[in-house]
């Protein structure tokens, strides 16, 4: 049924921007993460992409979340020279978290987490104003 | 009675029909906001009046024999196309959906499905009074 196929497609993008949501959650959590040993490296940014896959039993084309990847952008480096994770020379590398980006990017998730949100909504009234009509 | 034969209630269900097919590709729609190179999609649009005119102006024949023709008048094929929507916007990364656009037609196609479900209801209603039954609600 059409309805169904509706709510399956809104529910799968509201799975992927969870998904989003939780590596943001992470990258935002590890902002500060550093690593124990001097030189090594601290903790990487996430990256979430999606991708488009149509599933044969509906027909409809369903989003998934295709990969989490690292960013590959370069470390903050602070020089303290008393920090455990210090180099030789008391250079600190820092995780390449932004905590504005990582903000507006959960903005983002969420606005679109409302919008499928609202299209589940939508799809339920009408499928109970169909119902309704035997009701007469 | 059959009240697939009416033409009024014929031309309701087909419409029906396709504002769930539309409701389904808007929500394809939105789901895909953040794919990179997702084109928006739209169905064909309904012509609600010209599906009733050719429903009640003219007869399709029926066919008993499978020596008899086809009718002339075709039989208009229930999964109107998909087709791409004029982009408004398009992202940097290729992707052509805009929410807002998307939200104003599904709350479109829900004011539409109303419509036609009190359409439908109303009719009823009619015919529940010509039939001495109740008030036409």
């Amino acid at each position: 049924m059409e309805f169904d196929d509706t709510l399956k497609i809104s529910a799968a993008a509201m799975t992927a921007q969870t998904t989003r949501l939780r590596v943001i959650a992470e990258n935002l959590a590890n902002a500060g993460s550093t690593a124990n040993t001097p030189g090594a490296d601290p903790y990487r940014r996430k990256l979430v992409t999606f991708r488009n896959m149509l599933d044969h039993e509906t027909g409809g084309k369903l989003v998934k979340v295709d990969r989490v990847v690292p960013d590959a952008s370069d470390f903050e480096i602070k020089f303290i020279p008393g920090h455990p994770a210090a180099d030789a020379n008391g250079y600190v590398r820092f995780p390449n978290v932004n905590p504005m980006i990582e903000m507006a990017d959960l903005k983002d998730a969420n606005r679109s987490y409302q919008a499928n949100v609202d299209v589940i909504d939508v799809a339920k009234s009408m499928l109970s104003r169909a119902i309704g009509l035997l009701q007469n | 009675m059959d009240l697939a034969n009416l033409p009024l209630f014929s031309a309701i269900t087909r419409k029906m029909g396709w504002l769930t097919n539309r409701q389904r590709v808007l929500a394809e729609n939105v789901a895909n906001v953040d794919t990179p190179q997702y084109k928006a999609m739209d169905l064909r649009p309904l012509d609600f009046r010209g599906e009733l005119a050719q429903l009640q102006g003219r007869l399709q024949p029926v066919t008993t024999d499978p020596n008899h023709l086809a009718g002339t008048i075709p039989v208009a094929d229930d999964a109107a196309g998909e087709q791409a929507e004029q982009p408004v916007e398009r992202d940097i990364n290729g992707n052509t959906v805009s929410i807002e656009d998307e939200m104003m037609k599904v709350s479109d196609t829900m004011a539409d499905y109303q419509l036609m479900t009190s359409l439908y209801k109303k009719q009823i209603g009619m015919f529940k009074q010509a039939l001495g039954r109740g008030s036409g609600s």
